[in-house]
């Protein structure tokens, strides 16, 4: 499931993400985060983690370097 | 560092894949199983005999009797003395989607195609009242509108003394057919009877369904209660299919790309005839290889001596907003938008009013386009500004990168530090990014399923919601994407910077098979965010020049 979820996430990263104006405010980005996360603490958890990420990365959300627990 | 070989092989796969089929692919072959065989190709198979592999030839069982033709101002109709059944429906205003010399067929039993619309009536005590099978008859072959409308009378042969006529109405410029039961319960019992209202259709998708742009066809149901409700032929199979049963309102119908047919048991602002029934029931279910979806109609008992009328009108025609709405509640949920319904009928909305400024589509599009685009303007101008800042750090970065070489976190960190010194704003964010897709989903999807933009013309194109036929749309979209790799800052991963360039490539061979429509939404995207771009990189490349001559 992890697996499924970082093939959608690199895709995303690869055919979608260069088309777009780089956005993320964070270091890693969103992407790389949710790869990791997915890595590290598998669909679930990483997934949820992922999720609160993006949930940060808004115009009045914080910046900066933040990465995986 | 495997799986990104894998990715690689993946997405190049997917690419090769999507050339090969459009360029390579021999065009009936390359059509999945039996499924989309044209019915042209009917005749050349009369010597195969694998065609015995499609039981779903329900039309071979339909008895072919005499037809009476019925011409109005945008019908062409054929309705069989067999259950005086409408067996062949043709949309004058409307082309064929693979020859778009012929008009559009909607009914039809020819060859291997079944999409017809049948009636009957059923009674426990008297079998022969007259069913989908019984055979009328009708004092003309031949009828044609003059006037506001015309009517085909198909009298039925005597019931054990109940004498049926069942009568259709056409009428002037509509899509609408009242289909009306006159009943003469000439016996000396009350006769309790159940009319039966139903459209046949094979589980084909529609003629030039897009490979690319896959569209709901089947059945559905609407009531006041409980709303639209669409039904997967699948789930039919199953026997697992999900709608509400019993109304006294509401509609059912086939549904396919752009047009479609229902019954409607409560017009707009008219009377239900469930009013004056028992009770009123809808049925969806598979037919012989075939899909039937029908509402029953449980007639009040008829005295004996008397006589009853009732009408159920049959909308067969286009899904054009402007039409259905005036047809019956609900009616435009057949513009089937999907799962971005939410999105995409506030944008058609949106485009259906622009169209009524501009008159025409083409131009509500581009129109339409720039309206969102500048409602996403505030999020989308800081994250350009602080892009343009950022491309001008991409050297550095490079040299950050192999400063630190493999250990990541330490590059990450020092390419914030960087930032900050540089005084890059943080960006806007992935949030109100992600935000963004389900708006420009559901604006391809209320392109996508507007019959509105068939044959209709803007610029050169003839009909926005066939390809460009000069492909000048597909070509300045790949070009446009190049120009964008430009503007971009360079990605920081080769295997990004490698996949920007084969994109262009395989997006614009895929919107060569594209609506023109759709393109052209596309296209002018596309050249707004560029146009954005490239005045943003002017403008901090100038105040960069300015501040280094002071």
């Amino acid at each position: 499931m992890s697996q499924l979820l970082i093939l959608l996430v690199r895709f995303y990263q690869l055919a979608i993400s260069p088309w777009l104006a780089p956005r993320c405010r964070y270091q890693p980005t969103c992407s790389s985060y949710a790869i990791e996360a997915l890595r590290k603490h598998g669909a679930l958890k990483g997934g949820l983690l992922a999720t609160r990420r993006i949930c940060r990365c808004h115009p009045w959300g914080g910046s900066g370097y933040d990465p995986v627990p | 560092m495997d799986s990104k070989r894998l990715i690689i092989f993946i997405a190049l796969s997917f690419g090769i894949l999507l050339l090969w089929q459009n360029y390579f692919a021999p065009k009936p072959t390359a059509k999945p199983a039996v499924h989309q065989q044209a019915s042209a190709a009917a005749s050349s198979n009369a010597d195969v005999p694998a065609t015995a592999a499609t039981p779903a030839t329900d039309s071979s069982k339909l008895a072919r009797g005499q037809r009476v033709v019925v011409d109005t101002d945008v019908l062409h109709a054929e309705i069989d003395t067999n259950g005086g059944d409408l067996r062949s429906l043709q949309l004058k205003k409307h082309n064929a989607a693979e020859d778009a010399s012929k008009p559009f067929e909607l009914f039809t039993d020819k060859g291997e195609r079944l999409y017809v619309a049948q009636t009957g009536l059923i009674a426990a005590g008297n079998a022969a009242l007259p069913t989908h099978k019984t055979v009328f008859s009708a004092a003309q072959t031949s009828y044609t509108l003059q006037g506001d409308k015309v009517e085909v009378k198909l009298t039925a042969p005597d019931a054990n003394g109940v004498k049926v006529s069942k009568v259709y109405t056409f009428k002037k410029g509509s899509y609408l057919i009242d289909v009306r039961y006159d009943i003469a319960n000439g016996t000396a019992a009350p006769l309790s009877t159940t009319a039966y209202y139903r459209l046949l259709r094979d589980g084909k998708a529609p003629e030039g369904e897009g490979r690319f742009a896959h569209t709901f066809t089947g059945p559905a149901v609407y009531t006041a209660e409980n709303a639209f409700q669409k039904v997967d032929f699948s789930d039919l199979d199953k026997g697992k299919a999900e709608y509400t049963k019993n109304a006294d309102n509401g509609w059912v119908a086939m549904i396919q790309h752009y047009f479609m047919s229902a019954w409607i048991l409560k017009p707009y602002e008219g009377s239900a005839v469930c009013a004056n029934a028992q009770a009123c029931t809808f049925q969806l279910e598979p037919k012989n290889g075939s899909y039937s979806a029908a509402v029953m109609v449980n007639v009040a008992p008829i005295a004996a001596g008397k006589t009853a009328s009732f009408t159920v009108p049959l909308y067969a025609g286009p899904e054009e907003y402007n039409i259905i709405t005036k047809v019956a509640d609900g009616m435009a949920y057949a513009k089937d938008f999907g799962k971005v319904h939410i999105f995409a009928s506030p944008l058609f909305w949106l485009l259906t009013k622009l169209h009524a400024m501009v008159q025409n589509w083409g131009w509500a599009i581009v129109f339409l386009t720039l309206l969102v685009k500048a409602a996403f303007y505030p999020l989308t101008a800081a994250s350009y500004r602080s892009m343009a800042k950022m491309k001008a750090l991409a050297p550095r970065l490079e040299t950050l990168k192999q400063q630190h070489g493999d250990d990541r976190m330490k590059f990450q960190q020092a390419v914030m530090e960087m930032y900050k010194t540089e005084k890059v704003n943080p960006l806007g964010g992935c949030l109100p990014m992600l935000i963004q897709i389900p708006v420009f989903i559901g604006l391809y999807w209320a392109l996508l399923a507007s019959v509105e933009l068939r044959q209709a013309s803007w610029m050169y194109i003839v009909d926005l919601a066939r390809p460009d036929p000069y492909y000048i749309l597909p070509v300045l979209m790949a070009v446009s994407m190049f120009a964008q790799t430009f503007l971009n800052p360079p990605p920081a991963d080769p295997m990004q910077a490698k996949m920007m360039k084969i994109m262009p490539l395989a997006f614009s061979a895929m919107f060569f098979f594209f609506p023109a429509g759709l393109v052209l939404y596309w296209v002018v995207n596309n050249l707004l965010s560029i146009s954005q771009q490239y005045y943003v990189n002017k403008k901090i490349e100038n105040a960069r020049k300015a501040a280094l001559q002071s």
